[in-house]
């Protein structure tokens, strides 16, 4: 299956990424590893993964998971204000957006270290059939931002059987 | 002077502690004429559930994130894990090592690490010939 809407980032401000970074993405790259191990024959795995796409995702780290009752959605947003995240659905698509505004003032402050990116992002995750929009909750705690869609029960039997007739 | 003034310790791979993996956080260092400055990521942190010590000049901070309502899920795609944030910092300044100030906001420690009298740029005045 081709995902018509990837995972996708997108900065304003890039670059502000230096040292430090190298084991993250060492560290990325091995999740990827372990996750492709785990999802190896999983349907799911084809749902939110669009092929390398995701790998190169940067800024915010999300995490989706889901149970019989609901889809849960977090991301890590430290430094972020509520009022900076934007989370809308369109399409069978949600998209969170936010900004990390910078308090950066380069005269008085001699940096020494600077791994810490700001600037703004954007993330679309596809919803999975039987996500209910409306039931929604989003919260804000300690810089992580969690959304929880209960799934409508979807009919069973939206599959059907074809009967064969014998000829 | 050392541009080097603070070092962030990587621990390299990721390891392991009380069966929980341990990360290294993002970090900006900054100095000011009278403080060093340490702001770190820490998202999912409480106050709670983090320690920052100082001693001989390495200043460590060491943050569990706890895991929470994931009873029952299933994980579908994952990019960071919950675990231990730890790392450490050797100052290569003199700090007041009293009046370390900590804040945890959003997800974000600002440390405000105060510079030593004798650390501090000194203005020295001219007098007139």
């Amino acid at each position: 299956m081709k995902m018509l809407a990837p995972w996708r980032t997108r900065r304003s401000e890039p670059g502000h990424r230096t040292g430090g970074g190298d084991t993250l993405s060492m560290f990325r790259s091995r999740m990827n590893e372990l996750f492709d191990e785990m999802f190896q024959e999983s349907p799911a795995k084809e749902l939110f993964f669009a092929g390398d796409d995701w790998t190169r995702a940067e800024g915010p780290s999300f995490e989706v998971s889901e149970s019989d009752e609901e889809l849960r959605v977090k991301a890590e947003l430290p430094g972020i204000d509520e009022k900076d995240v934007e989370v809308t659905v369109e399409n069978g698509m949600l998209l969170v957006k936010g900004e990390k505004r910078s308090e950066r003032d380069e005269k008085r402050r001699r940096y020494h270290v600077s791994e810490v990116s700001y600037g703004s992002f954007e993330r679309s995750i596809p919803l999975p059939a039987g996500a209910d929009v409306d039931a929604a909750k989003a919260s804000f705690d300690k810089g992580v931002l969690t959304l929880v869609l209960p799934k409508r029960q979807v009919a069973e039997s939206s599959a059907k059987r074809i009967p064969l007739s014998k000829g | 002077m050392s541009e080097n003034v603070i070092t962030g310790t990587a621990k390299g791979d990721v390891t392991r502690e009380d069966d929980l993996p341990v990360f290294i956080p993002y970090a900006d260092v900054y100095e000011t004429p009278d403080s060093l400055w340490i702001r770190c990521d820490l998202p999912g942190v409480s106050e709670d559930d983090l320690e920052i010590t100082l001693e001989k000049k390495v200043l460590t901070l060491s943050g569990r994130q706890m895991n929470q309502g994931r009873v029952g899920a299933e994980p579908v795609a994952a990019e960071y894990r919950t675990g231990i944030y730890q790392r450490s910092f050797s100052l290569n300044r003199d700090v007041d090592e009293g009046s370390v100030k900590a804040r945890l906001r959003n997800g974000v420690l600002d440390l405000e690490i105060p510079k030593s009298p004798e650390a501090k740029p000194r203005r020295i005045p001219i007098s007139g010939a």
